[in-house]
């Protein structure tokens, strides 16, 4: 029933909108298995709180997909740049007055309807979206320092330092996002490099003197001597281990993971450990294979997408998705320090899901939009 | 190249980079499943975790005027994980004689050598859970810590304790019976049992996990469900009138070689049970409290019934006090049996009141069974009108049925209500016998007798017991007027005359009954010697019942060996009851002259909270755990209570739970007197411990 529906409603590519369903279903699975500790502390006992929760939320997000992906893709290159206007004093705002969750400001509460939200998830959307517009309509002078890559460097240096203070790991994921896009974008190799280079240096200035360095330093240290630090140091890192170790091929089955109970946020941070745990490496190639589809769908967008725009605005939303759910994946199999980045459409973690599912909206939209030329073009040949 | 193929060649070479991030995740799927995978699991294995119960801290029983009657003290039960991680060869190897030494030397219990051999077996046989000691106490503990190998470090040094509660009475002989105790497996007794849920609370639960060797380690820092604790109980008790009555009991006990007696002293407006004593001959000259008589021993009342019959036959209209009655040469026959007064030959012809006060058995018998000839129905429902047959409506357990004989059944016969009369063919306990004359004490309102006066939680009041009315009115003012001028003609010049006294009155009845006793029956002559009555007669106050059963030597009558108690009792508890008496002198006497306020020596980081709290400079500059607590007026100033291990400790100053606490832990046995504060011990300060021996702490 829902099948046919989306079959015959939703537009754009099917390859995608399978992915996402797919991605749906294992986030209601894994989100369920592990809620249940949180729900034992925090609820009582009422294990069915957070996946009814999570379920409205997954729902409302659809619901945005469909809408982003019914929208026009042109209009988002106006739309981007009224969402980077919000995001900048929103951002400001939340530095100074936000919610402070391990001592880190990050949330904001919506007033009237009371719901909290991430307002980096919000720039983050903003400033991609805002990279697309900027390097398609800057093309021609691509190379360009003063025309070209000032500009465009300069709001991205902008949002990342609004971000930074707060959720350091984000913004240099988001850095990372964006040199790539630019890259892909044709900014000049040179100027990218430059600026990678004045973004280490300000990394090492953050880590080593910024406000939050004791946390930079013993996750950093943590990671790197692993065998020398304190045990409830590298207890989240174990715990995932052990999860992932016990797994095995298959896993051990729907809702029999044990090291839930041990894992801090099993349901977002190492929700990818649970579902190994659950599902064994069968289930992480299954993921895994997912995002790889999503990207590389994207991809066949952008090599149909008849203008750079579009092009740009698909590849530039699913990597940063896709980088997103890796270095989600990374830091559960401790190749990466730890770090809080959700797994995308899997992880509970209210409003990152709407805007994720946005995102998700918009490339379905460009793509909608090829799929609408290519029937034009069919019939005008026939 | 043009623009769109350009950027089609990025974003390929981007894919593939992200692709081979992939391959990167997996590859270390694959390197923790299979290369890593045996460490990991393994360390899973010893992840079992459970849902611990944590106990709640028990409730403590206080008196009603805030001494305390039963508490907890934490006790420990050691154990040696001696494979624990830093246990090397080596460092056991070095250390195990001198850790042997220190345990040897600590408890005395063993021989170094014999400690250290069974350490060492138990480490040939890589034991994770060695049974070290049990019933070690917190400041043992503190020590054992700092010993050879433990000192590594928490769990890493191998030592493991688990916290067990003790519940202690710091009054240890005072009304053990009715604090009582509630321990797994055997029949609850007393307010611990009667309370049990109130004062156990609610147990909380802990995620633990096994770390290693059957050892359970909390998992998160806090309780997932915090454990409710339990709430004190404030009994109705009075801790000197308490210890008054078990003395005088003790007293009598001891002079008439008697087998065991009670005592029961009542607040007669509020029905509040003041002292209950209950003891027990262990062996001649030695008694002790073994059970609750008062309150589970039903027996047959005797004489003190006689209130119940005069009672009834004056609400009856029956007879009137001026009543004549001929006492018949001391001789009722009724059928086959004989009624017999205990003067040989008889009163003479005397009215119903002298009657009563001289206790003659033929003329209050004659006069039932005359009057109520025919009605015997009549006489027992009216007993039943003043609640005798009921049960009490107390929280204590084990109180017997009251047995009544009931008309036109098979064990009803011509003797039944001759006998009745005198307070024979009748089953209950003193505390029922108690409850009727509190009644005629207290106007006719029939409050039933009560242990606890009310429940608090942290000092808050969680519930309070009202006094509990079971009869608004047993009689008439009339008759009740009359039964008082009875009982107080009883002491003036009745069997109870060794009673009065020229300061107040006492009002009441003996009894000396004859109690069947084994295979030889009535014949075997043991006797059940009691009073039971109230003071100050003009203006009831309290109402006590004394029953001494088979005493043995220098008498047997109820006002020779019941009535001393009573009066000894009352004389003292007259003595020290402000409310009784009518000069307000000492209420004003209270100082005036402003001081600065006093505390009791003890735990120093809360006695300077608490001097912090109120605003007063109490410096503490010194490291020490008990502080003593010097004022004038100038202030208060603090100094350090010296706390040596294996010495006597100076309680002197202090509050009773902080010393029995310290005492205790000294494994000395701590003996109390009074309420209040520590004023003087037995034992110097300073003295080497003797286990196991007394110290008798008064307190003011």
């Amino acid at each position: 029933m829902a099948y046919n529906w989306i079959f015959k409603n939703a537009k754009g590519d099917r390859y995608i909108w399978l992915v996402v369903i797919f991605l749906s279903l294992f986030s209601l699975l894994a989100v369920y298995s592990s809620t249940g500790t949180l729900a034992y502390k925090k609820q009582h006992g009422n294990t069915e709180y957070y996946i009814y929760k999570h379920i409205t939320l997954m729902i409302a997000g659809l619901f945005l997909m469909y809408w982003a992906h019914k929208l026009d893709y042109r209009y988002y290159s106006k739309i981007a740049q009224i969402l980077l206007f919000v995001s900048f004093p929103l951002l400001a705002y939340t530095i100074l007055m936000g919610e402070k969750i391990n001592q880190a400001a990050r949330w904001i509460t919506i007033p009237i309807i009371d719901q909290s939200f991430q307002t980096s998830d919000l720039a983050k959307l903003a400033i991609i979206m805002y990279l697309a517009r900027e390097l398609s309509r800057r093309q021609e002078n691509i190379k360009d320092l003063k025309k070209s890559f000032l500009p465009i460097i300069g709001a991205v240096v902008l949002t990342i330092a609004l971000i930074a203070p707060a959720n350091f790991s984000t913004a240099l994921m988001l850095f990372a996002t964006c040199c790539l896009i630019m890259l892909i974008g044709r900014i000049s190799v040179k100027h990218i490099l430059t600026t990678g280079a004045a973004g280490v240096m300000i990394l090492v200035l953050v880590v080593f003197f910024g406000p939050r360095r004791e946390t930079y330093f013993s996750r950093i240290k943590t990671f790197t001597s692993n065998e020398t630090v304190d045990k409830d140091k590298s207890f989240q890192s174990d715990q995932s281990k052990i999860a992932i170790a016990t797994g095995g091929l298959f896993g051990k089955g729907p809702g029999n993971s044990s090291q839930k109970n041990y894992l801090p946020h099993p349901y977002s941070d190492f929700i990818f450990s649970i579902i190994i745990e659950e599902y064994g490496m069968i289930g992480a190639l299954m993921i895994i294979i997912a995002y790889l589809v999503f990207l590389y769908r994207s991809i066949k967008i952008v090599t149909k997408a008849p203008k750079a725009f579009g092009a740009l605005l698909a590849c530039g939303l699913s990597f940063s998705l896709v980088i997103q759910a890796f270095a989600n994946m990374a830091v559960a199999v401790n190749l990466m320090p730890v770090t809080g980045v959700p797994l995308p459409l899997v992880s509970m973690g209210g409003t990152s899901i709407l805007f994720t599912s946005v995102a998700f909206g918009i490339i379905l939209s460009v793509s909608r939009d090829i799929e609408e030329i290519e029937k034009g073009a069919e019939l005008a040949t026939a | 190249m043009n623009i769109r193929k350009n950027i089609i060649l990025r974003v390929y070479l981007a894919f593939f980079l992200l692709a081979i991030v992939a391959i990167g995740i997996i590859g270390r799927v694959f390197q923790l499943q299979n290369i890593q995978g045996e460490k990991w699991r393994k360390l899973s294995d010893s992840l079992t975790t459970k849902l611990v119960n944590v106990a709640a801290i028990r409730g403590n029983i206080y008196s009603s005027d805030g001494s305390l009657l039963a508490t907890s003290l934490p006790e420990y039960e050691l154990r040696f994980d001696l494979m624990a991680e830093k246990v090397t060869d080596e460092i056991f190897n070095s250390k195990v004689d001198s850790l042997a030494y220190c345990l040897s030397a600590l408890f005395k219990d063993k021989s170094a050598a014999d400690y250290e051999r069974k350490m060492i077996a138990a480490r040939n046989h890589k034991e994770r859970y060695y049974l070290l000691k049990r019933n070690v106490t917190y400041l043992e503990l503190k020590e054992i810590r700092t010993f050879p190998i433990f000192r590594l470090g928490k769990n890493k040094g191998g030592l493991l304790f688990i916290q067990k509660n003790k519940r202690i009475q710091p009054f240890k002989s005072l009304a053990p019976r009715l604090i009582g105790y509630k321990i797994d497996g055997v029949q609850p007794v007393g307010l611990e049992g009667a309370f049990d849920k109130e004062l156990g609370g609610e147990p909380g639960k802990r995620l633990m996990q096994r770390i290693s060797g059957g050892v359970w380690m909390p998992l998160n820092e806090e309780d997932e469900i915090a454990a409710k604790n339990g709430v004190d109980i404030i009994s109705t008790l009075d801790v000197n009138y308490q210890d008054v009555a078990q003395k005088a009991l003790n007293q009598q006990l001891i002079k008439h070689d008697a087998h065991h007696g009670c005592v029961v002293l009542m607040e007669v407006a509020t029905g509040e049970i003041k002292a209950i004593a209950n003891l027990t001959r262990i062996e001649k000259g030695i008694y002790k409290e073994t059970y609750n008589y008062a309150v589970g021993e039903a027996t047959e009342p005797g004489s003190t019934f006689k209130l119940a019959s005069y009672l009834a036959a004056l609400e009856d209209g029956m007879f009137d006090t001026s009543t004549v009655q001929n006492t018949t040469g001391g001789i009722a026959v009724f059928g086959s049996h004989k009624i017999k007064d205990s003067h040989e030959g008889g009163y003479g012809i005397i009215p119903m009141r002298r009657a009563f006060e001289l206790s003659s058995n033929v003329a209050i018998s004659k006069q039932i069974n005359d009057r109520y000839n025919g009605k015997a129905s009549l006489f027992i429902n009216r007993l039943k009108a003043f609640g005798i047959g009921e049960d009490l409506p107390i929280e204590i357990a084990g109180s017997p049925k009251t047995r009544i004989i009931e008309p036109n059944t098979p064990a009803w016969n011509d003797l039944t209500l001759p006998t009745l009369a005198m307070g024979y063919a009748i089953l209950m306990t003193p505390l029922k016998t108690l409850t009727l004359y509190n009644a005629v004490a207290n106007n006719g309102i029939m409050v039933s007798p009560k242990f606890v006066r009310e429940l608090r939680s942290g000092g808050q009041l969680v519930k309070a017991y009202e006094p509990i009315i079971i009869r608004k009115k047993i009689a008439s003012d009339a008759s009740l007027g009359k039964m008082r001028k009875l009982m107080e003609g009883v002491v003036k010049q009745g069997t109870a005359k060794n009673l009065s006294t020229t300061i107040y009155s006492i009002a009441g009845k003996t009894g000396t009954a004859v109690i069947a006793g084994g295979a030889g029956g009535y014949a075997n002559k043991r006797y059940l010697a009691s009073f039971c009555g109230y003071f100050p007669a003009d203006f009831p106050k309290y109402s006590m019942i004394v029953v001494i059963t088979d005493p043995s030597m220098s008498g047997y009558y109820g006002n020779v060996v019941a009535g001393p108690i009573f009066k000894e009792i009352a004389d003292k508890v007259y003595a020290t009851s402000l409310t009784m008496h009518n000069d307000n002198a000492n209420a004003l006497a209270v100082a005036i002259a402003p001081t600065y306020p006093d505390a009791k020596s003890g735990d120093k980081t809360k006695t300077v909270l608490a001097y912090q709290k109120m605003g007063i400079k109490a410096p503490a500059n010194f490291e020490a755990a008990y502080v003593t607590i010097d004022k004038d007026e100038n202030g208060v100033s603090l100094s350090p209570k010296a706390m040596i291990a294996g010495l006597v400790p100076n309680v002197v100053g202090m509050g009773l739970q902080d010393a029995v606490y310290l005492i205790e832990n000294e494994g000395m046995i701590a003996v109390v007197n009074g309420s209040g504060k520590i004023t003087n011990q037995s034992i110097t300060a300073g003295a080497k411990v003797n286990k196991g021996s007394r110290i008798v702490l008064d307190l003011r």
